[in-house]
């Protein structure tokens, strides 16, 4: 690969994403500061955060919103080191890997529609209930789902983030060679859980620390789980702002762009205030832990980490099982366990609506997916190249940068990016769209590449330049030739990134750009589950196909390889 | 350019009193102008009921006046209206990414109010004239805000409630009655929490039939004593939240999660807006067939709901094409048919040939419709401006 054009990667990289966030977030604050000429708004006052102040219920949504955004965060942070304690290194383990991509690739909004069918009180547990004990015969007035205080919200978006640090703890546990400490622990007489909590979870919890706080941001500005699970009166911040912004009455638009922008800086405040608390508590954790104790760990941490994992699997497949079936369902009414009429009608009217948007989706996110593993090889055989001249060099830095998007409440520049598009007269194009999505794509390319690709061990780069003198045969034969399977993966999370994305493809397009996911949320609104059940699973579908491929791709591509067959993801 | 021109042409005719040959000779160049145009028709799409029908109606006016109709749809209207300020906010005043919306009551009178709308129209449409502006008001004045032939009417609705009667004996008959079934049903009858739409209805629904008089409502909020006029719906909130469905804490989201409710036995009363609904859900398996329809008996909500052509799109010939096609006795019969959407017509059937008549007159009854003499009377939309008080007055006491 020619080194001159190495460097441009990484700024192109930066330009490509980093521009419509920032354009984004200066064109929300002007009307959050009284900017609004399109509605006569010409001088800059504070009287939309005076507005949004006084907005009934503002006050308990913004509470709302740090209750269950921090409160599911924590669960699935402490959830992902239980689980990681009691089962990381196992056989049992190597099973849960293979599942956490089609369980990451579940939308949000089905996963959420799922759930709230299996505990709300019409539920299917309740239903076994009834089934088995003949009480109650119609569903209890339980407060099990959309409960005032969010804690199904919670629960919900705590299930959701579990798999995503799981995810990215695998990524990294490889290099912190847990199995030796846990060895070297044990021959001091120390237990495996004394290990974890001093010796490894200091490690992966810096190298977690953006995805967790990445799941932070998300979960603080989450508006489709929030309207699903969550409460109505008053909801979440981040709803009451996309309300705020779809309301009737125009004027609210600039207290919605206050409120969209006291969630930015709520998610900042807070990310802050975590980074400041992690210093001293690992220091107080330290000094709990270090000293010299050799306790029987409570015996129960498998028994409560499979407490934990088992019924948040189950969830899952339940969730998936629910979707299954309402999408072939007829009648299906309380108690019934199952429906009582089967029916194939919404599967066989669904190839003439889904065509067109399924044809964007694809075309969009294998084009983006292209794009951003194109941007983010070159930025990190930049990276090798700056190594062999500055040793010293990290890259630190370039990783908070990509993490921006996903730190940054989508609400908070959205609005802003639209009006900035009208004006440069870019909306409704379709390389805008790729691009929208690139600014989500890339940071995840990035993070699934990056690890395997550091990896990747440079002396075979320099044995094959060595006897074939050339630069670029060597890169594709020698190194994607190895680097096959991380690859095929990465262009299939890529895709899958592009394919969940909502709020982006109807701002971007002006709503002229229908993918399977707008499809899908626009059928929410409306109230026949199945429908919205076709629409979930085929929007599931589509990267988990994804993922199917590139593992399938890389196995035929290795046939003859046997000692890349497995692992190196 | 062809905007102007457009824009120029409608104020003449509307001005000129719709002379019939101006008119005829302005409807043939709009047919020319709109052949080969691409319409983008925002609507709400969370029915695949409505979307096969928005279907169809892309391919008659595709084979009729080779027009592209593109049904974008949105979950909620609000966004379109946003897309068109940002547009506005950018000076994009042609080109706008929507050329027709389907609103009605505040959002019209929104998009009115700030320019956002292109026309007036409607009277150089042929189909306008079948409207039954005499004895539907409710085409003539959206919420009270008058419609100014800035938008043209799509269908009517009026809200109706409906029960599964195989747990139901006696269907309320007003409000009062209402609270009486939550006190003997406890935890089974909700609402939408406003500003929902159909919550923020079924606040004006109780406000006409508890208000000791109604005159105030239809004037502008301003001029009103609020906190007098409202105090008997506060006083009544306050008793039935108690006895609904999660004692009153929580609340729906919109009219489609109560269907849901209402199919799952989590409640027992669910409303719409549309009487052909319940029918509609019947024949799709979302609902039993032991639900029916029924009204209150001081009458109902009615409106009228329409399409608008955003002041900034570029195909306003073939938008107004689309919007007539919309209100022919073809499209509004076939909307109409319950086992199609249901939609009850805008049209005057007097004001139709026999034959277009007879294409109303054979559609079949739904099994939970209303017969049009149960349905009894409409109450109209107390004015717009109301809308939003009730909802922020709502939000002050019950969503703090």
């Amino acid at each position: 690969m020619s080194t001159r054009i190495l460097p441009w990667f990484p700024r192109l990289l930066l330009l490509a994403f980093l521009s419509p966030v920032v354009v984004g977030l200066a064109g929300t604050w002007l009307p959050a500061f009284g900017w609004f000429p399109a509605l006569g708004q010409r001088s800059f006052s504070l009287t939309p955060w005076t507005d949004l102040l006084h907005y009934p219920g503002a006050l308990s949504a913004l509470r709302l919103s740090l209750l269950t955004g921090l409160g599911s965060s924590l669960l699935a942070l402490g959830a992902t080191l239980l689980i990681l304690m009691a089962f990381y290194p196992s056989r049992g383990f190597r099973r849960l890997e293979k599942l956490l991509a089609p369980i990451l690739s579940v939308p949000h909004a089905a996963f959420a529609i799922g759930i709230g069918f299996l505990v709300a009180p019409s539920g299917w547990l309740v239903r076994w209930l009834a089934v088995l004990t003949g009480w109650p015969d119609y569903p209890p007035n339980w407060m099990t789902f959309r409960d005032p205080y969010g804690l199904s919200l919670m629960l919900v978006l705590a299930l959701k983030e579990i798999p995503f640090l799981l995810f990215m703890a695998l990524a990294s546990l490889p290099a912190l060679k847990v199995e030796k400490t846990l060895w070297l622990g044990a021959s001091l007489g120390y237990r495996p859980g004394k290990v974890w909590l001093t010796l490894i979870w200091p490690v992966l919890y810096s190298r977690l620390r953006l995805p967790f706080y990445a799941v932070i941001a998300f979960s603080l500005s989450v508006v489709d789980i929030a309207l699903i699970a969550g409460p109505t009166a008053p909801p979440t911040l981040a709803v009451m702002a996309t309300r705020l912004f779809n309301d009737p009455d125009l004027l609210l638009r600039l207290p919605g762009a206050a409120a969209a922008t006291t969630l930015l800086l709520v998610t900042v405040l807070t990310l802050a205030v975590m980074y400041g608390l992690e210093r001293p508590l690992r220091a107080i954790s330290l000094y709990l832990l270090g000293n010299g104790k050799r306790p029987r760990f409570p015996t129960g941490l498998r028994l409560g980490a499979s407490l934990l994992l088992i019924p948040g699997i189950l969830f899952y497949l339940a969730s998936l099982l629910v979707l299954i079936l309402w999408s072939f369902a007829g009648q299906w009414r309380f108690p019934d366990l199952w429906p009582g009429q089967f029916s194939a009608s919404t599967w066989t009217t669904a190839p003439d609506r889904l065509l067109e948007p399924l044809w964007l989706t694809l075309s969009t996110g294998l084009t983006a997916a292209i794009i951003a593993l194109v941007l983010v090889v070159g930025a990190l055989e930049n990276e090798v190249r700056l190594r062999q001249q500055q040793p010293a060099f990290t890259a630190q830095r370039l990783i908070w940068v990509l993490y921006l998007p996903l730190l940054v409440p989508q609400i908070a520049f959205l609005f802003g990016f639209q009006v900035s598009l009208a004006w440069l007269n870019l909306g409704g194009r379709w390389w805008v769209l790729v691009w929208s999505h690139l600014v989500f794509v890339l940071p995840y390319t990035f993070l699934t590449l990056s690890g395997p690709y550091r990896a990747f061990d440079e002396r075979y780069t320099w044995v094959g330049l060595s006897l074939s003198g050339h630069r670029l045969r060597t890169f594709w034969h020698i190194k994607l030739g190895q680097l096959w399977r991380p690859i095929g993966y990465t262009l299939a999370t890529g895709f899958a990134v592009s394919v969940a994305q909502y709020l982006p493809t109807l701002f971007i397009g002006g709503g002229r750009f229908a993918t399977v996911t707008t499809e899908a949320v626009s059928l929410a609104s409306g109230s026949n589950r199945r429908s919205m059940a076709v629409y979930a699973l085929v929007q599931q579908s589509l990267p988990l196909a994804g993922f199917a491929l590139a593992l399938g791709l890389a196995a035929w591509r290795y046939r003859h390889h046997r000692a890349l067959q497995q692992g190196q993801t | 350019m062809i905007r102007h021109r457009w824009a120029l042409a409608a104020t003449l005719t509307a001005t000129l009193a719709t002379g019939p040959a101006l008119a005829e000779t302005s409807w043939t160049e709009t047919l020319e102008q709109a052949r080969g145009q691409t319409v983008y028709f925002h609507a709400w799409g969370g029915s695949e009921v409505i979307n096969d029908y928005l279907r169809w109606a892309a391919e008659r006016v595709e084979d009729d006046y080779g027009i592209t109709l593109e049904h974008v749809k949105v979950a909620e209207i609000g966004t379109v209206i946003s897309q068109i300020l940002s547009e506005k906010t950018a000076g994009r005043d042609s080109g706008g990414a929507a050329d027709l919306v389907w609103i009605n009551g505040e959002n019209f009178a929104s998009m009115k109010e700030n320019d956002l709308l292109f026309g007036p129209f409607t009277q150089n449409l042929p189909h306008y004239e079948l409207v039954d502006t005499d004895n539907k008001p409710t085409t003539l004045y959206d919420f009270t805000t008058p419609v100014d032939n800035l938008e043209a009417p799509w269908g009517m609705a009026q809200l109706v409630f409906m029960a599964d009667m195989a747990r139901v004996d006696e269907t309320p008959r007003s409000m009062l009655d209402l609270l009486d079934f939550a006190r003997e049903n406890p935890g089974r009858v909700t609402y939408p929490a406003p500003p929902a739409f159909h919550g923020t209805t079924f606040l004006k629904q109780a406000l006409l039939e508890l208000a000791a008089d109604r005159e105030p409502l239809y004037q502008p909020v301003d001029d009103a004593d609020f906190e007098a006029v409202t105090e008997p719906l506060w006083a009544y909130l306050d008793l039935l939240h108690p006895l609904m469905w999660r004692n009153g804490q929580t609340f729906t989201s919109g009219a489609p999660e109560m269907t849901q409710l209402l199919n799952d036995g989590e409640i027992m009363l669910s409303l719409s807006f549309n009487p052909n609904d319940a029918s509609n859900a019947i024949a799709n398996g979302e609902l039993p067939d032991t639900v029916r329809t029924y009204v209150h008996d001081a009458g109902s909500i009615g409106n009228t709901h329409f399409v608008g052509i955003p002041y900034n799109s570029d195909n306003t010939a073939a938008a107004q094409v689309v919007a007539n096609f919309l209100m022919s006795p073809e499209a509004q019969a076939r909307k109409a048919d319950p086992r199609v959407w249901g939609d009850p017509t805008v049209l005057a059937l007097d004001k139709l040939s026999e034959a277009e008549r007879a294409l109303f007159e054979q559609l079949p009854q739904g099994v939970a419709t209303l017969p049009a003499d149960e349905l009894g009377s409409v109450l109209r939309e107390p004015g717009a401006s109301w809308v939003n008080a009730l909802e922020r007055a709502w939000q002050q006491r019950y969503a703090r």
